[in-house]
């Protein structure tokens, strides 16, 4: 009795592991979308992923997120909930796009989800982050800062924040450069830049110990606004600033790109959306896969 | 003056010695075993308080706890709050959850959380019963030293992994049956979670049946009672009162779960759950899902959650004593 127990409980799990290798070698069942409704996934309220993808496609308080989206609060859990069903949608950072198995980035108005159409400026689901600051103004500290934004280094610890960025021509930061550094760094703006600036800040004040710093997180608007009035030595803002938005003398510099990738199952066979569409299944007025064909 | 201090000395010296002499059998012992005495007396005390300062710990902590997110979360509803004032009957009874645009309504969240509760309570409990049932009273010896060690292991198995289980397993295969296109959903909340509260009531319910003396057994059997009817009639009757406290139990487990909810319930922002296929976001996963990145006013209406959500917790914990005085 005892033996049949077990050998029943063995061949029980030997088929379990079975199925799950034979999804693994990258044959899924090809579902036909259209059966079901799409499964919308969203992150949560407060995600700096959610509110950058609301802004590019235009959800505000009159067309908020349809009730029956999946929130899930992590971008790898978006994707895994993707991964695990057909027909669902949801979007990620592009690093957890090629890390998750089994999912595909769509194309958005045409343009394939890749780092090097973010750099071009040609993927509309992008944004810059800028730095504004007054060239007469910046102190030694400062100027420390903006240089190991824009160094190899710099540019490295963005990446681990999921920015995108371009190596090209950057060089390794030299900190003995700069000396003996003191100061405080005033920066602020974007609420979007925050995570990822506070991060920088702290690498850099490592390296320099004497160098405190603050980020005030108000809105790229305020961003933009207070590093010309002289209230932050460096302001941070997650949109395009165009030149003659600022006076004189102040310097605006894009040092790395956000991009959101928007994610299928495999087996969908859906090639891209619009962002008219994609705001249309967020809010729910799009709710099957057939009215995107 | 010498000479005589000198003389007086000597004559005194004998009753120098003696008094010496008393002086180190009597008071020098005495003190001896007093100081005996006191160490006790000292060791006591030291442990006294130690003991109370342990106990203390517990009930510092539920009143700090309790007075943390009071103070916080009440905050929003009394005027002067820094970042505005939210009615606490919109608050209630809201059936939309939208920080960005400053709404915040946990209604649909409470229905969430009561029906998740229910539908655990209603198919984990006769499970439990029948299992333990089962351990106390029918199963063979070796049998039963398979299954409650199983029973007991799955009491120990990380909540979050229960939630991985779910989230893999459990959502896919409600997806299949779902007429909607995802399986996170109520039914897959109430699945894991009666999985969850199995071993709580399980293994309260084996110990109370176990305590039904067998004399009770005997009686019914002897008036020509199947052992089935013995059991369904007699045992579990009499086991009644540890019954019930597993069943309370079981619900302030499944009300308070969070990891493992949080990866199968699909948290949606609004609406009350119009089938058993519908997304739902209970009060736990609210709080966990949001108080990462949340500031200011959303992060006040988190501790608000955070504040029924308590009261639920106090409510249960007044029925589990109500049920264990009555049954003395």
């Amino acid at each position: 009795m005892k033996k049949l127990v077990w050998a029943s409980a063995l061949a029980a799990s030997l088929a379990l592991v079975g199925c799950h290798g034979n999804a693994e070698a990258g044959e899924p069942a090809v579902v036909e979308p259209g059966g079901k409704d799409i499964a919308v996934v969203s992150r949560e309220e407060g995600s700096g992923t959610r509110s950058a993808f609301e802004e590019l496609i235009g959800i505000d308080e009159e067309n908020p997120v349809v009730d029956g989206a999946i929130v899930q609060n992590a971008t790898g859990t978006v994707g895994n909930s993707v991964k695990d069903n057909p027909e669902a949608i949801g979007y990620i950072a592009f690093i957890t796009l090629d890390e998750t198995k089994g999912i595909r980035g769509l194309k958005v108005e045409g343009v394939e989800p890749t780092v090097d159409n973010v750099l071009a400026g040609d993927y509309p689901l992008s944004r810059p982050f800028v730095m504004i600051y007054d060239e007469n103004a910046v102190t030694d500290a400062d100027k420390a800062f903006i240089a190991y934004l824009q160094s190899e280094d710099g540019l490295i610890e963005m990446e681990a924040k999921d920015g995108i960025i371009d190596k090209t021509g950057a060089e390794p930061f030299d900190a003995d450069a700069f000396g003996n550094l003191e100061g405080n760094l005033i920066l602020g703006g974007s609420t979007s830049t925050e995570k990822m600036i506070t991060h920088l800040a702290d690498t850099f004040t490592a390296l320099f110990p004497h160098v405190t710093y603050a980020y005030d997180s108000t809105g790229s608007g305020a961003g933009i606004k207070n590093a010309q009035d002289g209230t932050y030595s460096i302001g941070f803002a997650s949109k395009e600033v165009a030149a003659d938005e600022v006076g004189e003398g102040i310097a605006i510099e894009t040092f790395c790109k956000d991009g959101i990738a928007v994610a299928v199952n495999e087996s969908n066979q859906l090639e891209g959306v619009t962002i008219a569409q994609l705001h249309d299944i967020y809010t729910g007025k799009i709710t099957t896969w057939d009215e995107l064909k | 003056m010498v000479e005589l201090s000198v003389k007086l000395e000597e004559e005194n010296s004998v009753e120098c010695a003696l008094f010496l002499h008393y002086f180190e059998v009597e008071v020098l012992s005495v003190e001896k075993e007093m100081s005996v005495n006191q160490r006790r007396v000292m060791m006591e005390k030291l442990f006294h308080g130690i003991f109370f300062t342990a106990a203390s710990i517990a009930v510092v902590s539920v009143a700090l706890i309790i007075i943390f997110i009071f103070s916080r979360g009440l905050q929003p509803f009394f005027p002067g709050n820094e970042f505005g004032n939210y009615n606490p009957i919109s608050f209630l009874t809201g059936l939309n959850w939208r920080p960005s645009f400053g709404t915040f309504g946990i209604g649909y969240m409470i229905v969430s959380s009561l029906l998740a509760t229910l539908g655990a309570i209603l198919l984990g409990v006769p499970i439990a019963l029948l299992t333990a049932v089962f351990l106390a009273e029918v199963a063979p010896k070796r049998l039963a030293a398979i299954i409650q060690p199983a029973v007991e292991l799955l009491a120990a198995i990380p909540s979050v992994l229960y939630g991985v289980f779910g989230f893999a397993i459990i959502a896919p295969a409600v997806r299949n049956i779902s007429p909607y296109s995802t399986g996170n959903s109520l039914l897959a909340v109430i699945l894991v979670l009666s999985i969850m509260i199995l071993p709580t009531i399980a293994s309260i319910c084996t110990t109370s049946i176990r305590a039904v003396p067998g004399y009770y057994r005997e009686g019914s059997l002897a008036l020509g009672a199947s052992k089935i009817q013995t059991i369904f009639k007699v045992v579990i009757p009499s086991a009644k009162s540890g019954i019930l406290t597993a069943i309370v139990l079981g619900v302030g487990r499944a009300i308070g779960e969070t990891m493992a909810v949080i990866l199968v319930a699909g948290n949606s922002e609004g609406g009350i759950p119009s089938s058993i296929f519908s997304i739902i976001r209970p009060l736990t996963v609210n709080i966990a899902l949001e108080m990462g990145y949340a500031a200011g006013m959303q992060q006040q209406m988190l501790f608000s959650t955070a504040v029924v959500l308590i009261i639920f917790i106090i409510i249960i914990n007044l029925v589990l004593s109500k049920i264990q005085k009555k049954a003395g």
